[in-house]
């Protein structure tokens, strides 16, 4: 299976279930997963106000087609890898930025200062974006959904093969960017 | 700290971050008022470019569509042989109508450069031809 593009399809991301059921709400299933969305939207572009352009811009794709992501099991899991196929693209990031800056411009009084990650957290994520886009997208997706490599892989739409490939060549280059013994066995 | 956990600490991290800096409702409260203003921005410039079409179709349809002028050479020599001493009278309908000399009134179609029509006029000589109502008239009585 292909796993090189740093572009997934979402379908290959999307779960078995079919819409044999009645669609879930685009709302309910919005607030359900958002954070999770949102995260790693953050993870990936480094800015707070690109992440909610990006969360955004993935929930919309996903509600112009409801009809057949609604009816998945999970719809998170189809709406996830098109938020990280939006944060790796640098066009797409640096237009997010963009509309935020110009959506920031507009506030006023109401503005409220934002808390950073702590910088630990911050320079390790700094690293993750430095990697190659289908490296970063699979560590990102592993350290925020403690996900397995057959997760991972099924959410990008390619093999465990594949996945922990690129999991190992990344945590090869983080342990020596961040200075870190690169232990533990992949999952 | 090895790298697992330092990759743990930092996906704890930026979820505490999701979920204490950002409000999904009023994210998704955005979302619809996006939505809406797209649909509406979308109705908008798809109502300007219908009204830009129709615009352009009027315009189109409604400019009178002259003859190529061309000066200062000869645009077309058309062959009348019906006509032994053409003396064009003017122009009407779209059409140079041209005194044949024998009681005729021939009709050039300059964009085919062909006779159109030939209309046949008694005592015809000096015709004109009024535009657009297709009514012809000559200095002696009328010819049809």
């Amino acid at each position: 299976m292909p796993c090189q593009a740093g572009w997934v399809t979402p379908a290959g991301g999307a779960p078995a279930g079919t819409a044999a059921g009645q669609p879930q709400r685009f709302e309910d299933v919005y607030l359900q997963e958002f954070t999770s969305v949102f995260a790693l939207a953050y993870a990936m572009s480094g800015s707070r106000w690109a992440a909610e352009d990006i969360t955004q811009d993935a929930f919309v794709v996903a509600h112009r087609q409801w009809g057949r992501v609604g009816g998945y099991d999970d719809p998170g899991a189809w709406v996830r890898p098109v938020a990280a196929n939006l944060a790796v693209s640098v066009v797409r990031r640096r237009l997010a930025e963009a509309r935020a800056l110009v959506r920031l411009a507009a506030r006023t009084q109401q503005d409220r200062s934002y808390a950073a990650l702590p910088e630990g957290d911050g320079d390790f994520w700094r690293a993750v974006r430095r990697l190659p886009r289908r490296q970063a997208q699979v560590v990102a997706l592993v350290a925020l959904g403690d996900l397995s490599t057959a997760e991972v892989a099924a959410t990008l739409g390619c093999s465990q093969r594949m996945v922990q490939t690129h999991l190992q060549k990344a945590r090869a280059t983080l342990a020596q960017r961040l200075g870190l013994a690169a232990e533990g066995v992949d999952r | 700290v090895t790298l697992d956990e330092r990759m743990r600490q930092a996906g704890e991290s930026v979820r505490r971050y999701a979920d204490t800096e950002v409000d999904p409702v009023a994210m998704l409260w955005r979302l619809r008022t996006r939505q809406r203003r797209r649909s509406r921005q979308t109705v908008a410039v798809a109502f300007a470019v219908l009204a830009g079409l129709v615009a352009a179709a009027v315009l189109v349809v409604r400019t009178p569509r002259q003859p190529e002028v061309l000066l200062g050479r000869v645009a077309a020599t058309i062959a009348l042989p019906q006509a032994p001493t053409p003396r064009v009278i003017g122009v009407a309908d779209g059409l140079v109508w041209v005194d044949g000399g024998n009681a005729t009134a021939i009709a050039v179609d300059p964009q085919t450069n062909r006779v159109a029509r030939t209309t046949p006029c008694r005592r015809g000589r000096g015709w004109r031809r009024s535009s657009p109502g297709a009514c012809g008239w000559s200095t002696t009585p009328p010819g049809r």
